[in-house]
């Protein structure tokens, strides 16, 4: 992924990283806090957070076009390291408290259903885009 | 587009030729005369020797450290030209910038499919798979007309 690619690849990121923290930090207060209510700094700190969340991108960035293997382990790092990186904003807030397993593992889980979620969309766009080239490449050279 | 194809046979001392009668160039009729233009054969080297290849027997020209290859059904040969020369000759033809550092020829794509990261992967008809780049999707859509 070149540099032009990433920051666009960064800026669309961010606002899907806002919602999905926005979304995981309701169903999550649902679960273990229901009364709780937010301030002006926690949704500063959403914002950071998404913002923190964008910045492992950087991992894919390369002079070369990278293979399909290079990409996949590229895309696990990724995963880990943003993992990490949300985990430690969320415990330095105190939205997540390291030393309950319970809350890490909700935490966590809630981090890779988003990223899986959001996987999931754009594989089913890029399918039905792929879909329509097909048929039109069909269409015009093999007719 | 609907055209009528002509085909008249040459009066004697008259040379043989291609006329377009037509009320407006369109993207159309460019592809087809860009096509005509593209019998020329691009020049391209395999070892020292020196070949003339059709564009249409390319399936796509890649370039890796610095040096311009064009890959064919089963064969590689180098060009001298840079990948912006050739994508500027090929211009209005099937070849479509694809990433960085390739340039495919679209009638070679037997199927597309989603790749990892928002990147997309052709199948050609030889069996090769090439990375195709998000970013330069939108000239493919536009091509097709999608």
């Amino acid at each position: 992924m070149h540099i032009e690619e990433l920051l666009k690849t960064m800026i669309r990121s961010f606002f899907i990283i806002t919602t999905g923290i926005t979304v995981s930090m309701y169903v999550f207060c649902l679960l273990f806090y229901p009364d709780v209510s937010f301030t002006l700094d926690d949704i500063g700190r959403i914002l950071l957070m998404a913002f923190a969340g964008d910045l492992p991108h950087v991992i894919f960035l390369s002079h070369k076009e990278l293979s399909n293997k290079q990409m996949l382990i590229r895309k696990i790092i990724h995963l880990l390291v943003l993992s990490a990186m949300l985990l430690y904003f969320a415990s330095l807030w105190d939205w997540v408290m390291l030393n309950d397993a319970k809350e890490v593992a909700v935490f966590l889980t809630s981090v890779w259903a988003v990223y899986a979620i959001v996987f999931l969309m754009t594989r089913h766009q890029d399918k039905k885009l792929t879909y329509k080239i097909n048929n039109k490449l069909k269409e015009r050279y093999r007719s | 587009m609907d055209l009528k194809i002509v085909i008249e046979e040459p009066q004697d001392g008259q040379e043989e030729q291609i006329i377009i009668k037509c009320r407006e160039m369109t993207a159309e009729l460019l592809r087809i005369l860009a096509l005509l233009k593209a019998q020329d054969a691009l020049v391209a080297y395999d070892g020292n020797k020196i070949h003339r290849i059709k564009p249409n027997g390319v399936y796509y020209i890649e370039v890796v450290d610095n040096k311009t290859f064009l890959y064919c059904k089963n064969e590689v040969y180098e060009s001298k030209q840079k990948l912006y020369e050739l994508e500027e000759a090929l211009a209005n033809t099937d070849f479509l910038r694809v990433s960085k550092s390739v340039i495919l020829n679209m009638s070679k794509i037997k199927s597309l499919r989603p790749a990892l990261s928002g990147r997309f992967e052709a199948l050609l008809d030889n069996g090769e798979r090439i990375i195709v780049s998000r970013q330069y999707m939108i000239d493919l859509k536009k091509r097709l007309g999608i």
